[in-house]
């Protein structure tokens, strides 16, 4: 029996386990108390990666049309049919979309295919929990915050929450409630628009809609101190002034502000998917001054990684309205599950306009039960490459004839008899400000309380029966494990 | 004797433990969640009781308390009558392991041969959970104990 280090990819702080293979095997995972981020712990989606990798409904062989067919047949048929569309209708006629659990790699290959195989620009990385908005917001407000590390959040003497980071990532509520029983002046408090797993141990709760509360923490915070702010806190302040807050938001807000400016050292420590949200705790961060920074959470582990180096040209709903037109002819979507990651959009509809929909998946989803081709994928602990920061190594190898989505990609361009070439676009450079940033459209965005959906992570795809439907992971525990 | 504790001032109920306790127990749940609605979360484990309902109701003898003073099931003598599960005041033993099957926390025996922690208390991704001698809580000062199983902050050492 092997022991591997491993480390789980469920959010980003990337906790490590020691995986016990046999052969080609899972046997079992342990806790490893040897490392840093997890410190031996594991949440709920970290106990259910062996029932994920050993789960009895994965896709095994290639289909077409429901029934299953050889690779190479299936990937000639694809090659086939992709460069014919090409060829028929000229440039972005065709589209790619691939999953948020991809490698860095993968996530480059991706680019090349796109340019060199396919000729379109309809290209995505797909994070139905708006992974991708967050950080590019946050890239944008980000020049002055500093990044907590997990050591700092040990040692803060004030955490802001905004939104459940305990849901997204129970293992940080170990550093958080360590930081605040540390000292009797040290304190949690939560804003959120419900009261959640977070608010429980608040200390100050302030129930509103997320980008409104930080909001009313900002303007108390102004409020004090006059001394030479720069510009854009003072259009902020001048803004703010006006703005029509309720007085009980008021009263909690000032509390936490009063606490925030107060604490030597602070974080304001981010879970949540709206990306406004994001830019105001970034600025939140930046009044509070000396000594406080911003850490996230994200639901998929790989997300900050792949944003650094990827550069998103259309989005999925872009995709989808291109589909809707009639302008996109084919699309290849590889792992990810596109109507339960968009469920405001009507996605079927435009799926069913697609002349031709391949698509690549673990399990059964609903894009696999539309799709004309689908092709069986490795899940991230079966595939080597770049992850969380790292070079990690596959722990085992796919079942059946899985490949990972990178393998796919290279067999189809072989198949279509076209080189990958590397991708010509503009890369933006993410270094922004709040600086140079419109402060009035932002405040009057923020006071309006826009709904954002809002999705759980698909990256945990296992329950008996329900792989589909299920975007949560507490979900997958209730229906999956408690049978 | 070591006994699992729970400190109730740092439960997030993100149901870690009922994962764990899944996964190393043949996906029988074994540990269940409860909720005292806006007071409290409790993962329900047993408590190992002085004097065990459970021992006292079982008719053939399958329950029994081992050389380390852990109450345990004999997988041999179990008949599947379900006694014991009705027994337990506490609700704490689960009738899913099988036809012929009850299960009963064994403070994982075949983890702790190996020198391992029970699988709820490595799991426990908040730190609530500890598994500890009794004296040891009874003398941290931060700690008051409430029953023989769950402790909580003293409240000077709350904030």
């Amino acid at each position: 029996m092997a022991k591997q280090k491993g480390i789980c990819q469920m959010c980003t702080l990337g906790c490590g386990f020691i995986a016990e293979t046999a052969g080609a095997e899972l046997v079992d995972i342990e806790f490893d108390f040897d490392d840093p981020n997890g410190q031996g712990s594991l949440c709920a989606k970290g106990n259910c990666i062996p029932e994920l990798l050993t789960h009895p409904k994965r896709l095994i062989a290639p289909m077409r049309n429901g029934k299953a067919i050889r690779w190479e047949e299936a990937l000639r048929a694809i090659g086939l049919a992709l460069a014919q569309i090409r060829d028929n209708n000229g440039a972005d006629a065709l589209g790619l979309v691939l999953s948020g659990d991809a490698t860095c790699e993968e996530a480059a290959l991706a680019q090349a295919f796109s340019a060199g195989c396919l000729k379109s620009k309809n290209l995505d990385v797909f994070f139905p929990t708006n992974d991708y908005e967050v950080l590019d917001t946050l890239a944008h407000a980000n020049g002055g915050t500093r990044r907590a590390s997990l050591q700092n959040i040990r040692d803060a003497n004030c955490v802001v929450t905004v939104g459940d980071p305990f849901a997204t990532c129970p293992v940080i509520s170990r550093r958080v409630l360590d930081a605040r029983q540390a000292s009797r002046g040290n304190s949690i408090n939560c804003i959120a628009d419900a009261p959640n797993m977070t608010s429980r141990f608040a200390d100050a709760f302030l129930q509103t809609a997320e980008s409104r509360g930080l909001l009313a923490v900002i303007k108390c915070m102004l409020d004090g101190t006059e001394e030479n702010r720069p510009a854009w806190q003072k259009e902020m302040k001048r803004l703010l002034d006006k703005a029509p807050l309720e007085p009980e938001e008021t009263a909690s807000a000032a509390r936490i502000a009063e606490r925030f400016v107060n604490a030597k050292t602070g974080v304001v420590l981010l879970g949540t998917s709206n990306p406004l949200a994001a830019k105001l705790a970034a600025a939140l961060a930046q009044i509070g001054g000396e000594g406080k920074a911003i850490h996230t959470v994200l639901d998929y582990g790989n997300s900050p990684f792949i944003f650094q180096g990827f550069q998103r040209t259309e989005t999925t709903r872009q995709i989808l309205e291109h589909a809707r037109a009639g302008k996109l002819k084919g699309l290849v979507v590889l792992g990810a599950d596109i109507p339960a990651g968009c469920p405001d959009v009507n996605v079927k509809d435009a799926l069913a306009k697609l002349d031709l929909l391949i698509a690549a998946a673990p399990f059964r989803n609903q894009t696999t039960e539309m799709a004309h081709f689908v092709l069986p994928s490795a899940i991230w602990q079966e595939k080597s490459g770049t992850v969380m920061g790292g070079y990690a190594g596959a722990l085992l190898p796919p079942p059946g004839g899985a490949k990972s989505y990178g393998d796919i990609m290279k067999h189809i361009a072989t198949a279509m008899e076209t080189r990958l070439e590397p991708a010509d676009w503009v890369r933006v450079e993410r270094t922004g400000s709040l600086e140079n940033e419109d402060i009035g459209a932002l405040v009057e965005k923020g006071l309006r309380d826009d709904f954002v959906p809002q999705v759980r992570s698909t990256a945990t795809r296992f329950s008996d029966g329900s792989i589909t439907d299920n975007v949560s992971w507490r979900k997958a525990i209730e229906g999956g494990i408690r049978r | 004797m070591k006994k699992l504790f729970l400190d109730l001032d740092r439960c997030i109920g993100a149901k870690a433990c009922v994962a764990a306790c899944c996964r190393t127990h043949q996906n029988s749940p074994i540990v269940e969640m409860g909720d005292v609605v806006d007071a409290a979360l409790l993962p329900e484990m047993c408590r190992q009781c002085e004097n065990p309902a459970c021992l006292a109701a079982c008719p053939k003898d399958a329950i029994f308390r081992d050389e380390k003073g852990i109450v345990r099931r004999s997988n041999s003598r179990c008949i599947g009558c379900k006694s014991c599960v009705y027994a337990c005041p506490f609700g704490a033993i689960a009738d899913t392991l099988g036809t012929y099957m009850i299960a009963k926390c064994d403070m994982c025996a075949d983890r702790q041969a190996k020198g391992l922690m029970p699988a709820c208390v490595a799991s426990c991704p908040s730190g609530a959970l500890r598994f500890d001698e009794i004296e040891d809580i009874r003398t941290e000062k931060k700690y008051i104990l409430l029953g023989g199983h769950t402790m909580g902050r003293h409240p000077y050492w709350r904030r």
